[in-house]
């Protein structure tokens, strides 16, 4: 029982239970925990960030939707991701479908919506060189993070911005351990040829 | 790539993300001190880390956030309102809901059962008698072993008998009079000998447990009044030509009014009316007989006479119409209740026989037709034909009494048979309130006259 809506220490399978029993406290408390990394995810995924908002919208709605179907043997966390991949798959294809049979990885390479990553990126307002070389990296950081291919880039994201274990990714994506680890590997080996000169900056 | 090469990097990555515990992190970090090569790609991943590490984090749209809650709050809303049958069983915990499903699943099951319960309480109380009568039925069983033809008539009569109410069953001695007069006489004379022994204990009730059969269709009243109104319109045939009153004296009725003549099968309703005919030859010899045989000293004759036969009815009815309006009127209707209740167990008959004639004497004329509407219905089919005819003349009565000519007038119709021991009053009653209708229907004009006239009146303006 929690008492006083404290809820940091809640597993988020037990705060899933307790919105299906009609704690609407609960499931704040899983928004908060996860809609800016999902929706980071999701951002990665399609790469526009109107339509990451929608997809985060879609994601979380549909999670209060099926809460009931909810099995507490799954992670919430693999759950939750698991909709989400599943509602960009779906809207990638229908992208694909509406702009004829343009690939996923052309569309993501010109940021979808026709915008430099510079474009994309929160809060790059030109206001002094600090801001404009951080600007600048950020956008080299999108920039190679855009060029690794989908399964490289979805392994990255997942581990590095959303911290989630290889193992957890393995079975989010139902592949093995070894497979994620492996496209974690080529993912490192071609950010570091991507980011080399700044690498070497640093 | 050797297999062990890439296991170290695998590994390697476990380090870079801590997904290693302290002793494997260690091993790891003494094999990366070993191998140089190994060393350098973890230094370079680590450095792509650090620069990914930069790679901002973006928020989303606040709006998201509320319209997801919102949405949430009203999908928990919506679960928490109960469905139908969740609504339905907490409305069954109610004890006021619970009480009145109660009662009207009992209001059912006793208006499905109420006609074979009476049949039930019937069967209770003629079962004081039965003893009696059963040795009267021997000289029917006789007869089937001497005749055949005359053995499967009274076969039929008795399989029929079987199916009937116990009230009716009562009487074995008309199957044998169908017969053979002589032995009807003899199996009545020995019935009523042991109906009513002089100086002898009255037994224990015996109440016949009434268990109503699985496969009988419980009877609807709609069902109960027309099979009523048929067998009353057989029974009249058959009563004019016997004693209506010979069963009476046990509840039950005559053979011929029981059962029909030609085809042997059973009449189910009650006969409607059943003139109370003079006592007959026959029927005087056989009281007389009965009385000689059973008390030499008379000391129960006066009541054998009054309970056994329909004299003491058809007195009554002659008296009926006396008790209306008469200044004596309530000793009167003691004397009558007495017997026009039934005189072995109908003592709520008598006493609503009773209450009925005095509420009649007293002017209590609306009391008075609920009394003699309940006589009717709690008497069903035990009423003899006389009983019925001064129930129908004092509700007739009483409606007159009150204005309510139609009602008054459809009881005096049932009562104008040429038979009927209400003859001339009932055509005296009819004639006035016929004669009262005509000067109702000249003293008011029609709603047409009036409305010719006034088109005429508009006619002539114009």
């Amino acid at each position: 029982m929690v008492i006083g809506h404290s809820f940091d220490n809640v597993s988020d399978e037990t705060l899933i239970e307790q919105y299906r029993d009609g704690d609407v406290d609960a499931l704040e408390t899983l928004l908060k925990r996860y809609e800016r990394k999902l929706f980071n995810y999701i951002l990665r995924y399609v790469g526009q960030r109107e339509r990451a908002n929608d997809l985060l919208q879609d994601t979380f709605l549909r999670v209060v939707k099926h809460a009931e179907r909810y099995d507490r043997r799954a992670k919430f966390k693999t759950w939750l991701y698991t909709i989400a991949r599943n509602i960009c798959i779906d809207e990638l294809r229908k992208d694909r479908v509406r702009s004829g049979g343009v690939s996923f990885e052309q569309s993501n390479s010109r940021g979808g919506d026709g915008l430099a990553a510079k474009d994309r990126i929160a809060g790059s307002h030109d206001d002094g060189y600090k801001a404009a070389s951080a600007s600048e990296l950020q956008e080299r950081l999108i920039s190679a993070l855009e060029r690794l291919n989908d399964k490289q880039r979805e392994v990255f994201v997942l581990r590095h911005i959303d911290q989630m274990r290889f193992r957890e990714i393995a079975d989010l994506l139902g592949t093995s351990e070894n497979t994620i680890k492996s496209r974690m590997r080529y993912a490192f080996e071609n950010l570091r040829d991507l980011l080399a000169d700044y690498a070497s900056e640093q | 790539m050797s297999d062990s090469k890439k296991d170290m990097e695998y590994r390697l990555l476990d380090l870079l993300y801590r997904e290693l515990d302290e002793d494997e992190a260690e091993v790891v970090r003494r094999e990366l001190d070993v191998d140089a090569e190994l060393k350098a790609t973890f230094e370079a991943w680590r450095q792509v880390q650090d620069v990914m590490d930069e790679l901002p984090l973006e928020d989303p749209d606040p709006a998201v956030h509320y319209k997801i809650l919102r949405v949430a709050r009203q999908q928990a809303s919506s679960a928490q309102q109960p469905g139908f049958f969740e609504r339905f069983f907490v409305l069954l915990q109610n004890p006021a809901f619970a009480a009145f499903g109660l009662f009207i699943i009992g209001g059912a099951v006793f208006s499905v059962f109420k006609d074979n319960l009476q049949e039930g309480d019937g069967a209770a109380i003629v079962g004081q008698i039965q003893p009696a009568a059963k040795p009267a039925a021997k000289p029917a069983s006789k007869l089937r072993l001497e005749d055949g033809k005359k053995a499967q008539a009274v076969g039929a009569l008795k399989r029929s008998e079987e199916r009937l109410p116990p009230q009716i069953r009562l009487d074995p001695a008309p199957i044998a009079e169908l017969d053979s007069p002589a032995a009807a006489l003899a199996a009545k004379a020995e019935a009523s000998l042991e109906l009513d022994p002089p100086n002898a204990t009255p037994e224990p009730l015996k109440q016949r447990s009434y268990k109503p059969s699985s496969k009988a269709r419980p009877r609807s009243k709609k069902r109960v009044r027309r099979s009523k109104q048929a067998a009353a319109r057989r029974v009249p045939q058959a009563a004019s030509k016997s004693d209506p009153f010979n069963g009476s004296s046990k509840g039950g009725l005559a053979l011929d009014k029981v059962f029909d003549k030609k085809t042997g099968r059973r009449n189910s309703g009650r006969p409607k009316f059943a003139p109370p005919p003079a006592p007959s030859a026959a029927t005087a010899q056989r009281a007389g007989s009965n009385r000689a045989q059973v008390d030499p000293r008379s000391a129960n004759s006066d009541r054998l006479d009054s309970v056994g036969g329909a004299e003491a009815v058809g007195s009554l009815d002659v008296k009926a119409p006396s008790t209306r309006g008469s200044g004596n009127g309530l000793e009167q209707a003691d004397a009558e209740s007495a017997t026009l209740g039934r005189s072995d167990s109908g003592t709520s008959l008598s006493a609503l026989a009773a209450s009925g004639t005095q509420a009649v004497a007293v002017g209590q004329f609306r009391k008075a037709i609920k009394i003699w509407t309940q006589y009717l219905n709690d008497g069903g089919k035990s009423l003899s034909g006389a009983q019925i005819q001064y129930a129908y003349f004092q509700l007739a009565t009483c409606h007159q009494s009150l204005g309510q000519l139609s009602a008054a007038r459809r009881y005096l119709n049932r009562l104008s048979g040429q038979n009927s021991p209400y003859a001339q009053q009932v055509q005296g009653m009819l004639e006035t309130i016929n004669a009262k209708r005509r000067a109702s229907r000249k003293s008011k004009p029609t709603r047409t006259k009036r409305s010719k006239k006034a088109s005429k009146a508009y006619d002539s303006k114009r």
